[in-house]
């Protein structure tokens, strides 16, 4: 996936007045992108993406399925957007322009979904096959061209 | 209440040493707060009408209750509902461990909210209005301040039926949970809205803390056929409410402080 479409996109929501930084997670809640000073390092995101998957899931638990949650700390907003393929979550301060953030938070994740989608479809990466660092077990030597034996002794064919 | 001691106990009422009276007029806040205050361990067993329930006392507190209807906390919540009747001593088996954890002053404080919810029907009370959204940084206390400091409950303004009676039509239940997962009280077809709330008010505690922001004030959920707004009470406890998807919940916001 393009990881600079992804940064560009969250990007875009600090044009808003008051938004500290966003990030970008699958439903599974594994990090997909973020736009967030250093401190907020990937590991972190191991954690919060599976609690906000984890918060998603539950108050979707009545077949009632989520759009949007706006999560109010003291000094702070977690605004998190559902769509389709992921969580779009921006870190915001409590006097933001929530009108102007919303609309943001719709271009964002039109902008997001191909990304998303292009990510959940890419083939795995080709890994080049490992050469064998032991030897097959005796029973299976046959099958390998090597002497094939019975009960301990070395057989013709 | 009258708290009795007097030749008329029951079978198993306990009788020891001391003087033996009996007071009128009083409420059973009050003879739980001189129950509590002698520090005593024993049993009180609390008659109403036809219910009877016992609240076990130990090192100043309630540790234990039983009524008919449950044990624990909800046990003492619904014991300390009741408005009249009898509070005498008896000889009641302990149980193996206590299942009580909040302080008497909470309970009592509970159960006063929830009498005063109960009166007003049709109604759905709310928390006060907050002046700021500042909290102190460590996380709500679960229980109210030890004996001897001041129990300040926070003042609870119900949305009167004339400003609110539209909002009141879109909101389909609310319901109130204790940090212990009990529901103090609830309205409408709570179902499972208590479970959910205290669960997803935690998990966004836990992500709020991962990211560095501490005090979990409310959740908004929007969802394709409803929408949920929990907040975290002072006391601890947890308030959710379950409105129509298209409700207007700035009355309520507006209330929270929010």
């Amino acid at each position: 996936m393009s990881s600079g479409g992804v940064a560009r996109a969250l990007g875009a929501l600090r044009d808003v007045a008051g938004v500290h930084g966003s990030f970008v997670l699958q439903l599974s809640g594994e990090l997909v992108g973020k736009d967030l000073p250093a401190v907020f390092h990937d590991e972190l995101f191991v954690e919060v993406g599976a609690r906000l998957s984890r918060f998603i899931e539950t108050m979707a638990s009545d077949g009632d399925e989520v759009a949007s949650a706006i999560l109010r700390f003291d000094e702070h907003r977690l605004y998190v957007s559902r769509f389709a393929h992921g969580l779009l979550a921006v870190i915001a301060s409590n006097d933001i322009n929530v009108a102007a953030l919303r609309m943001a938070l719709t271009l964002t994740t039109r902008r997001l979904e191909p990304e998303l989608v292009a990510l959940l479809t890419s083939p795995p990466p080709a890994v080049a096959p490992q050469e064998r660092q032991t030897p097959p077990p005796p029973s299976m030597a046959g099958s390998h061209g090597a002497p094939r034996t019975y009960r301990g002794r070395v057989i013709s064919g | 209440m009258p708290a009795t001691n007097s030749g008329e106990e029951s079978p198993n009422t306990m009788r020891e040493s001391g003087f033996r009276g009996s007071v009128h007029g009083a409420s059973l806040a009050d003879l739980v707060q001189m129950e509590c205050l002698s520090g005593r361990e024993r049993v009180m067993r609390v008659c109403s009408g036809s219910e009877v329930g016992y609240l076990f006392f130990r090192s100043g507190q309630i540790v234990h209750a039983v009524s008919r209807r449950g044990i624990g906390e909800t046990a003492a919540l619904e014991i300390l509902r009741w408005n009249d009747g009898t509070f005498e001593p008896c000889s009641a088996g302990w149980p193996d461990r206590d299942s009580i954890s909040s302080n008497w002053q909470n309970l009592i404080l509970l159960a006063a909210q929830h009498r005063d919810e109960s009166g007003r029907h049709n109604l759905v009370a709310f928390p006060g209005a907050r002046a700021t959204h500042t909290r102190p940084s460590a996380p709500p206390p679960s229980v109210a301040p030890q004996s001897g400091s001041s129990v300040t409950p926070r003042s609870e303004a119900s949305v009167t039926q004339e400003s609110s009676a539209p909002m009141l039509a879109q909101v389909r239940a609310a319901v109130r949970v204790d940090p212990a997962g009990n529901v103090v009280s609830s309205k409408g077809e709570a179902g499972d809205l208590g479970q959910v709330a205290s669960y997803a008010a935690r998990l966004a505690e836990l992500v709020g803390d991962g990211l560095g922001m501490q005090g979990l004030v409310s959740v908004e959920v929007t969802q394709r056929h409803s929408r949920t707004l929990i907040y975290r009470e002072k006391t601890g406890n947890t308030f959710a409410l379950s409105a129509a998807p298209d409700a207007d919940l700035s009355q309520v916001r507006e209330r929270l402080g929010l």
